[in-house]
Parts: C-alpha cells; sequence; structure tokens
C-alpha cells in the first residue's frame, strides 16, 4: 500500500495528502441534494471513470470488507460510505490516488503519498481533476476561482495537508510552539489527529494550507515545500539531539518498546503509539544486528495502529477483542520475515 | 487565520488555541456554554483559563458582526447562520446570496483575496525551481515568503515572573510544587504559549487523578 513505502522525510512525513474539489454546474452541493439529484452525479461520473477506464464502485454496493480496504487506505471515510450516502468512488490508475463522488463536494479528487513529494502528489491529482473539468461544466467564477461547498476552500479549491509523527519535537521543550509559528506565518493549521490529554497519544498531527485565494498553484506547491522541509528539519535536530544527549535512555526505551510490540498479547492505542515513538526515535541511532526493524516496518505500524476500519466499527466487543487483535497484527508486522 | 470551527476570521490579537485547535472568540464562547451544559467533553475543565480568557475579550458592545441572521439562499435554503456555523454553503448562487456578509469577511482573511488560480482543464507547471548551489544551502530570500504576521509581539513580563516560567521549562514537572505549577501554567497562558500552558495543566490534572 502506498504508506508503507519509504520515502523522503517519510520518517517525520507519514503522509501528505491533495484534495481537490470540483462541482457541477446546474446541481446544489451535496448536502443540499435530493436522492434523485445524487443519482443525476453518480450517472455523471461514472462516465467519466468509463472514459478514462477507471474502476467505479457504488459505496451502497459494498461488503464491509470492501469497505474496510477503502477505509484503511484513507480512500473514505466511515460517513462517505454510510447507507443511504449515496456515494461513489472512482480508484485512481496509480496506488493512492481515488476520487469521491458526492461527498462534500460532487467530484473530490484524492491523492496521497508517503514522505513530502508534493509536486508528484499533486501532479497525480491535478492531472485526474483535469480530466473532469474537461468533461464537465464545473462551477467556476473569474473572480473566486473553484466554488466549493465549504467556503474556505473556494478558489484553488486544493486543500493540502499531511500526517505527521514528531515524537522528537514532542520531548523538546518549546520545540512544538517553534513549530506552531512557523507554520502560522505560512498560514497552515496544525492540530492533533487524536484528541485527547494523554501524552502517549500526542505525536501525531494534521497539518493543513489554510490558503486557496490569492496565490496559484505554483506558489501553494512552492509554499507546502518549504512548510514540509521545515517540519521536517526540526523533528530531525530534535530526534538527533535527544539520541546525542540521552542515549543510553533512548537505546533502553527502544529495545524495551521493541520486546512489548513483539511479544505483546494486548496492546490499548495510547501504549501502542508511546512504542512506536520509541521505535522511530531510536531507528537511525540503535544499531544493533539481532533486532532489525526496517522504516517500511514502522511505517505500517503506524498506520494499523492509526487506521483501522474493522477497530472503528467494533463497538460492543471493542474493550475486549481489539487490544487483543491490535497486539496480533502488531506482533505479525514487528516480526517481519524473521525465521 | 481562520477559526477552524466556523470558519470566520480571526482577529491577530484575539487567537484562542483549545488542544491545538484555533477558535475564534465567538465559539469560544459559544463552546463555553455547550460544555456547561454538556460536560465531560474534550473542552470541560479542560482549560481553566478559558473563561477568564474569553470574558476579558467579551466587550461590552452587542453581536453586530452577523446582526441579520435572516437571510436565507432562495435556491436551496440555506441561511446565514447555517454558513456561519459549519463554514459550508448549499449551492453556487449562497456564494452571491452571502457575498456580502460573511464571505466578504472570509475571504478578505486570506490576504489577497483575488484568485490566482488556474482556468478549469488547465495544467500546472510543478517542477520545482532549480536553484543555484547545493541543495542543502538555503538562501532565505529564495524562500517563498511567508504570509505576514498578523498577530502583535508579546510584550516581555517582568523578570522575575518569566525566571519561574524559565526554570520550569528545563526542570522535570515531577520535582515542582503544585503552586508553583499553577503560576506557571497562568504565565503560559499570558504569553499565549498554549501548549507549555497544557503541558502544566496534564500534569497538575494527573496529580489530581493520583490522589
Ligand atoms: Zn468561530
Ligand atoms: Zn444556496
Amino acid at each position: 500500500m502506498w504508506f508503507e513505502d519509504h520515502k523522503e522525510n517519510s520518517e517525520v512525513i507519514l503522509a501528505t495528502r491533495v484534495n481537490i474539489s470540483r462541482n457541477i454546474k446546474g446541481f446544489s452541493f451535496p448536502v443540499k441534494m435530493s436522492q434523485d439529484e445524487k443519482e443525476n452525479v453518480i450517472g455523471m461520473a461514472r462516465q467519466v471513470a468509463s472514459e478514462l477506464d477507471l474502476p467505479f464502485i457504488r459505496t451502497d454496493e459494498l461488503d464491509d470488507s470492501a469497505k474496510a480496504d477503502l477505509f484503511n487506505k484513507y480512500y473514505a471515510d466511515i460517513s462517505f460510505m454510510a447507507e443511504d450516502a449515496k456515494t461513489a468512488a472512482i480508484l485512481g490508475k496509480k496506488d493512492g490516488v481515488c476520487v469521491q463522488v458526492n461527498y462534500k463536494d460532487h467530484i473530490t479528487v484524492e491523492s496521497l503519498t508517503a514522505g513530502s513529494d508534493i509536486r508528484s502528489a499533486y501532479r497525480d491529482a491535478e492531472d485526474l481533476a483535469v480530466e473532469f473539468e474537461k468533461r464537465m461544466p464545473i462551477a467556476f467564477s473569474e473572480k473566486r476561482g473553484f466554488l466549493t461547498s465549504d467556503i474556505r476552500n473556494v478558489g484553488t479549491g486544493a486543500q493540502i495537508s499531511a500526517l505527521i509523527m514528531i515524537p522528537g519535537i514532542m520531548k523538546t521543550t518549546g520545540a512544538l510552539s517553534v513549530l506552531s509559528k512557523r507554520l502560522e506565518k505560512f498560514e497552515w493549521n496544525i492540530k492533533p489527529l487524536i484528541q485527547g490529554n494523554d501524552v502517549r497519544i500526542n505525536s501525531v498531527y494534521i497539518i493543513t494550507n489554510m490558503v486557496t485565494l490569492g496565490v496559484d498553484e505554483k506558489e501553494l506547491l512552492d509554499r507546502t515545500e518549504s512548510v514540509l522541509n521545515d517540519v521536517t528539519k526540526l523533528e530531525r535536530s530534535c530526534r538527533a539531539s535527544i539520541c546525542k544527549k540521552k542515549s543510553a535512555i533512548v537505546e533502553d526505551q527502544y529495545y524495551k518498546s521493541y520486546g512489548v510490540l513483539r511479544y505483546g498479547r494486548r496492546l490499548e492505542l495510547p501504549e501502542a503509539l508511546l512504542h512506536i515513538n520509541w521505535l522511530m526515535l531510536g531507528a537511525d541511532h540503535v544499531k544493533d544486528d539481532e533486532v532489525s526493524l526496517s522504516w517500511e516496518q514502522i511505517h505500517k505500524l503506524v498506520h494499523t495502529v492509526l487506521r483501522r476500519y474493522e477497530e472503528i466499527t467494533a463497538k460492543g466487543r471493542k474493550t475486549i477483542t481489539v487490544p487483543r487483535e491490535r497486539a496480533e497484527r502488531v506482533r505479525e508486522i514487528v516480526k517481519g520475515d524473521e525465521a | 487565520m481562520r477559526c477552524e470551527r466556523c470558519g470566520g476570521p480571526i482577529d491577530g490579537n484575539k487567537i484562542i488555541r483549545l488542544n491545538g485547535v484555533t477558535i475564534c472568540e465567538k465559539c469560544a464562547r459559544e463552546l463555553r456554554i455547550d460544555t456547561s451544559l454538556m460536560g465531560g467533553s474534550i473542552l470541560d475543565q479542560a482549560f481553566p483559563m478559558l473563561n477568564e480568557l474569553t470574558n476579558a475579550f467579551l466587550n461590552p458592545g452587542p453581536d453586530l458582526e452577523f446582526a441579520n441572521t435572516k437571510i436565507r439562499c432562495p435556491k436551496c435554503g440555506t441561511t446565514l447562520r447555517d454558513v456561519e456555523s459549519s463554514g459550508q454553503v448549499g449551492c453556487i448562487e449562497c456564494y452571491n446570496v452571502f457575498n456580502e456578509t460573511v464571505l466578504k469577511k472570509i475571504l478578505k482573511s486570506q490576504g489577497n483575496s483575488e484568485y490566482k488560480g488556474r482556468n478549469p482543464g488547465e495544467l500546472t507547471e510543478t517542477e520545482a525551481p532549480v536553484r543555484p548551489g547545493s541543495p542543502d544551502e538555503e538562501k532565505p530570500q529564495e524562500q517563498p515568503k511567508p504570509a505576514a504576521p498578523r498577530r502583535a509581539k508579546s510584550t516581555p513580563k517582568e523578570p522575575t515572573k518569566k525566571d519561574l516560567l524559565e526554570r520550569i521549562k528545563k526542570a522535570d514537572l515531577g520535582m515542582i510544587s503544585d503552586s508553583d505549577l499553577e503560576e506557571a501554567m497562568k504565565l503560559a497562558a499570558e504569553k499565549e504559549d498554549y501548549d507549555l500552558a497544557a503541558r502544566f495543566r496534564d500534569e497538575l490534572k494527573s496529580r489530581k487523578e493520583d490522589k
């Protein structure tokens, strides 16, 4: 899957995402559309998908495992696949590229990549968006640009965000506020992926570009590149300094965390994240032939812990089975190819 | 800077951060009322200073900003209140209907509100600009310009208070007394360092839970 790749800066930037939202003239936005109108839009999108030779999926025809597949790859949210949502997904040719139909806007092209390569992620999203723009009457105004259901998105209609994991910054006094201020300057927003006061879960954040007017796409990409490089640089230097100053502690925690993830039988989410944080911190610091864990494995760990359809929809059996199943999956990943 | 809850613009001097989310004073006020009714939410008791902060922002004047809430889009039925609370509009026509009210403010908050992007069907040149010299050597003037800062510089604090904060920042939190922590939390909030304040708050909270 796309997020398992170890790419440029992906030890900090877990994922970079581009969403390009487009709407069709003559229809209200999905929130105000009738079921019939939604069917119309689905029909139009299906037509485009078939011209482009891309798989078209109605979400009301999906079983649970197919839904899990879309969700776990970050292609769809739970509410997008709700029973009477009348939504559809189109899969791009490349892993990490998809289109949501009738979500918040009529057409949302999404492109995801591990690491910080915003240019290729944007390229993939725009190429596909342009195919829709050529084939559909698009809601567009010279003055305001692309019209979207969310007024904060009007203009380029392009939302860029990144999922970042910053245990080094979190363990360094004052570093988070340095980061926040830097992001603020570029008009980027930062918020924790998981709300709560538990320090163990406080290492994963979503950062989002807030500017869709007054800049062109080129400038947007330049700014994004700067932002992502800044985040990476800051986190890297925090990790390096912790590893240097607290070498023995990092080493100790690394091995303990490895042990828990490799052999544990029950893992709550905060506990799992806590140990993954230490693995990330120590990954390039602890050198050992016995314990080998690749960045690909770490990425897989992070996502299997953070995004799991089966867990979110588990309901009643949540407290008992989920930690057990989580531990099982984690063990499998950490074990890797070892004999 | 825009409010993550309602999408409304935020005056640079009145930024309110809650658990990493930036909200406007109006929402902060609303949330305070909401949480007192609901209890147990993330905002409930989470930030003891919030009440003081928001109260300080609540200037006596009436809520003039969105006084006319009866405006409604004739095509899709979306009301100004809907737009205000969700940041969403229902159709293209909404953009004309709400232009004079909420939209103008939001568009204005993006600095230059003119659209500068591409037209439908056009492609963007996405190649990275070629920069002379080694890629590791960053030259500041070649960096894209950050947006103009919109917040006032914080005023310097008297040295004794600052010392306490600096000292606690560097210390192991476990070694600091409750009263010092409380003091430091207030100072951090005064300096608008809400992340730091939240750390102290969490420490205090965990102590109470341990007891
Ligand atoms: Zn607000
Ligand atoms: Zn409307």
